[in-house]
């Protein structure tokens, strides 16, 4: 287990999650997908925060304050935002999606096409 | 010890990719809802395994908690049995996709493979890094062998733990209110805005 293997992962659910959002006509499977890049991102961020190095941390000597270890949580602090934006995002695409089907009869986002020229 | 790690950390990967390929293949969207939610315990395990406490917490409740219950009930609110989880007509979008996820994971693979980490961001192992944070060493190694000095000012080195952050949830709570307080308040604003939007979107119209 190293940075490394951490990103590949990553990227695997990342690419899962595109392929979802790009192949399929549910919208609530839609909102899945990008609830599934949402994770992939969110691991890359605490992979790097916990495998790479403040730069405050690679001089000699090295200093050691608050400071510093609280920009080595930088990436956690990121995966807490994206997990409460896509918490707001997820209820909100919910709530269209139950608009949309109660007047369309329908979650296929194909059908949704009343702007189309 | 590290081995294990190892083992865990692919069976936990193994698990939200296998859980995550479910949710974009499946024909039943009540089926990909709670692969969805099984792929979200696995990254939460993985969050784990990062050494991130809270975060994986955060991941458990709020996604595993949360969000897989709403997608349920989005789910049970607009089921439509005949229509289930249809791929796109337009084979084309499939293919392209399916050549577009491709592409992606190689080319991410790539930079995460060829790029080192270490050498860029990093004089110090791993280790060394996370003794240093969690205060257990005064002397350590660097990478080229040197002996490093690391000196400790404002860091409480009695909450020191074998190879973990000391005290995440703490580090946190300061860098949130201190470093990032107008994000803080900003995504508060946020979801109120969230939920209020939510509501209206979803009322019943009593005049109509």
């Amino acid at each position: 287990m190293n940075l490394e293997n951490v990103l590949l992962v990553s990227a695997v659910l990342f690419a899962i999650g595109l392929y979802g959002a790009l192949t399929r006509r549910n919208a609530i499977v839609l909102l899945m997908s990008i609830e599934l890049m949402f994770n992939a991102v969110n691991i890359a961020a605490v992979g790097f925060s916990r495998y790479t190095v403040p730069a405050a941390l690679t001089g000699s000597p090295v200093e050691v304050t608050a400071d510093t270890v609280q920009t080595a949580l930088s990436g956690h602090v990121f995966a807490i935002f994206i997990i409460a934006a896509a918490a707001a995002e997820v209820a909100l695409g919910l709530a269209l999606v139950i608009a949309i089907y109660r007047q369309r009869e329908t979650a296929d986002v194909s059908e949704l096409d009343t702007l189309r020229g | 010890m590290d081995g294990t790690i190892d083992v865990v950390f692919w069976i936990m990967s193994a698990g939200a990719i296998v859980t995550a390929l479910l949710v974009v293949t499946v024909k039943d969207v009540f089926r990909a809802a709670l692969a969805l939610a099984g792929s979200f315990l696995s990254v939460g395990g993985i969050f784990f395994l990062l050494q991130a406490e809270f975060v994986a917490v955060a991941q458990i409740l709020v996604y595993v908690g949360a969000i897989s219950i709403i997608v349920a009930f989005a789910i049970l609110l607009t089921r439509d049995m005949g229509q289930g989880n249809p791929t796109q007509s337009n084979r084309l979008l499939v293919v392209g996709g399916g050549v577009m996820a491709a592409l992606f994971v190689a080319v991410a693979g790539f930079v995460a493979y060829d790029t080192n980490w270490s050498d860029r961001d990093s004089r110090l192992t791993d280790l060394d890094v996370t003794a240093a944070l969690t205060g257990q060493y005064e002397e350590s190694t660097n990478r080229s062998g040197d002996t490093v000095l690391i000196a400790f000012t404002g860091v409480d080195e009695t909450s020191a733990k074998d190879g973990v952050f000391a005290d995440t949830t703490g580090w946190l709570g300061g860098l949130l209110v201190r470093d990032y307080v107008l994000a803080l308040q900003a995504l508060g604003v946020l979801l109120l805005a969230a939920i209020i939007g939510s509501i209206a979107l979803v009322r019943e119209q009593a005049s109509e």
